[in-house]
């Protein structure tokens, strides 16, 4: 069972998501949260294996909420997931992100990156 | 010196068509030259133009002088007799040397004694373009008549050298508004980048979301198909069952496939992405609006139409860091322009209050979210559009800039110093309009554009 914090400011993302990971409720407990400052919270209260966030999102953004993680909770893998163009993304990717995944996202490469996640966690965690 | 009385207007007349025919102020100079070389001797020549603007004679062309004389002579002249001889519209002849000849005569470290000197003022309509000044070392070098000669031809060189300057201007005008045009289309393109990677995510929330919806319909699918055929093997399988079997075993499978739940949803993740779509042509629609690069003719336009697509297709630029409350007036008349440059003025007025709050929020540490206000309304002859926001405001000093172009207070790279000159030209000089602004440095700005709807 893999602990799994969703961050997003679109709430049509979130819900969307929450939809389709009840399917997949016996290896997914999955948290959301609509502002990056709600992520803070939940993140200084749980812990969880992987988190996954928006990157653009007023006041807390996707960058300085992984910068927070990455303080705390320095076992979890850091999912970016953004709308914007590779060439931009990169940037972020250093040191923030284990990974960032350029919307749309299909549900089944979610599920895929979640349980590789799973599987090559320590790998993930050396970079 | 070859002057002579007998061909005297022949000489003149030689002068004349000679001068008439120059075109530009080198073959001017070099003309006027010649022709006084032909009249007198003379070892020194400076030709000073006149700035009005700065109260400054400039030394266009020289003889004799070296580069340091030049400079000293230039940077003297005022004070010295081609001022005096600016100032009174007066030819100023010296026959000998006297006491600032002397004075100059050191400054210049010239073994030689400047004698005569004589300074003619160059005139056209009354406005003194320049002085024309000639010196000796001989006593009394220039006789009256070769005075009248040479006040001659400089006159007719001052109505040449008017004629030439007000061309060049002319063609510097019709440059400059060249400049602008182009401009335009370099600011909209520019414009339309920035935006460009903000539209695509735009488009892509929408897309993520139906998306995740339609992957979340296909496994509804699967499970209420696999529900409706356990009731198919129920139905087939009648004979064996008792009705309160079969009620048992439907009760179950609805529990166990979440009937309920696939109910519920499906419902509302089909209008939440017919709502993703609805955006997502929306954008796509204003896009197209704001694309029409080729069309040349005037239209009627809806400013609060315009104002809304702008609002829209910003929205990944503000919706951060701002919050944008339009107020339009419901009955405002349409105005007759060029949709796309009017769309193009009005989008950069936003794209600024968004860029003066972002620099707000990055030095005030308290100001995390601004908040941008446009509004229309109108009398009976203007409609009026006004862009309130509480960014960074605009520095006193900076205000009689701003719409000058390649005036910007970005750092390098980031402002082309573009928007408001291009936004001034279309509003103020294309269609009669006006725009003001108030300001306060670290409160906010104001903008108020008038445009006629007559």
């Amino acid at each position: 069972m893999a602990n799994v914090l969703f961050v997003d400011d679109e709430e049509f993302i979130l819900l969307g998501l929450k939809r389709l990971v009840k399917s997949a409720s016996d290896v997914i407990d999955a948290e959301f949260a609509t502002s990056g400052k709600e992520a803070l919270d939940k993140i200084a209260t749980k812990n969880f294996d992987i988190i996954i966030t928006d990157l653009y999102m007023p006041e807390i953004d996707g960058v300085k909420l992984l910068e927070f993680a990455k303080e705390t909770q320095p076992n979890a893998i850091r999912i970016m997931m953004t709308g914007h163009f590779n060439s931009e993304i990169e940037k972020f990717k250093n040191g923030f992100a284990h990974i960032v995944l350029s919307k749309p996202v299909s549900y089944k490469m979610l599920l895929n990156t979640i349980s590789d996640c799973l599987s090559k966690k320590e790998e993930l965690l050396q970079q | 010196m070859n002057y002579n009385h007998t061909n005297f207007f022949d000489k003149y007349k030689d002068f004349a068509t000679k001068l008439v025919v120059c075109n530009d102020l080198r073959s001017l100079f070099g003309t006027v030259d010649k022709l006084v070389n032909e009249i007198c001797d003379y070892e020194y020549m400076v030709l000073y133009y006149y700035t009005p603007h700065s109260d400054r004679l400039i030394a266009v062309t020289t003889k004799g002088l070296t580069k340091e004389e030049r400079f000293i002579a230039q940077k003297t002249a005022m004070q010295r007799a081609p001022g005096r001889c600016l100032r009174a519209k007066e030819i100023i002849y010296i026959k000998e040397a006297d006491s600032e000849a002397y004075e100059l005569q050191n400054k210049f470290v010239k073994p030689t004694l400047l004698n005569s000197r004589l300074y003619i003022p160059l005139i056209n309509n009354n406005q003194v373009l320049g002085v024309y000044s000639l010196a000796s070392t001989k006593v009394d070098n220039f006789s009256d008549e070769v005075i009248n000669a040479i006040s001659f031809i400089t006159n007719i060189a001052a109505v040449i050298y008017k004629k030439i300057i007000d061309t060049r201007d002319l063609g510097r005008i019709n440059k400059r508004l060249e400049e602008i045009n182009r401009n335009f289309f370099s600011q909209k393109l520019q414009s339309i980048g920035q935006l460009a990677a903000g539209i695509a995510h735009e488009i892509n929330t929408p897309l993520q979301y139906i998306n995740d919806n339609l992957d979340f319909l296909e496994h509804s699918y699967e499970a209420l198909s696999n529900f409706a055929s356990s009731i198919y093997d129920l139905i087939n399988d009648w004979e064996t069952y008792n009705w309160s079997d079969a009620r048992n075993i439907i009760k179950r499978n609805i529990k166990e496939t979440d009937i309920d739940f696939f109910l519920s949803e499906i419902p509302v993740a089909i209008s939440q992405s017919q709502d993703g779509i609805l955006k997502i042509s929306k954008i796509i629609n204003t896009i197209k609006n704001f694309s029409q690069v080729g069309i040349k003719e005037q239209s009627f336009l809806n400013i609060n139409r315009t104002l809304e697509d702008v609002v829209l297709i910003t929205r990944n630029e503000w919706k951060k860091v701002a919050d944008v409350n339009l107020i339009l007036h419901n009955d405002l008349p349409v105005i007759y322009c060029y949709a796309d440059e009017v769309n193009q003025v009005l989008l950069q007025f936003l794209l600024n209050s968004i860029d003066a709050i972002k620099e707000k929020i990055q030095i005030d540490k308290d100001y995390t979210f601004g908040k941008i206000e446009i509004s229309t309304c109108f009398d009976d002859k203007y409609i009026v559009i006004q862009f309130v926001d509480d960014g960074i405001g605009i520095q006193e000093k900076h205000l009689d800039k701003i719409f000058d172009p390649f005036f910007t207070t970005k750092p390098p790279g980031k402002g082309t110093g573009q928007g408001l000159a291009v936004a001034h030209n279309v509003i103020c000089s294309k269609l009669g309009g006006d725009i003001f602004v108030s300001s306060n440095y670290l409160k906010g700005t104001e903008f108020i554009i008038k445009l006629s709807f007559e």
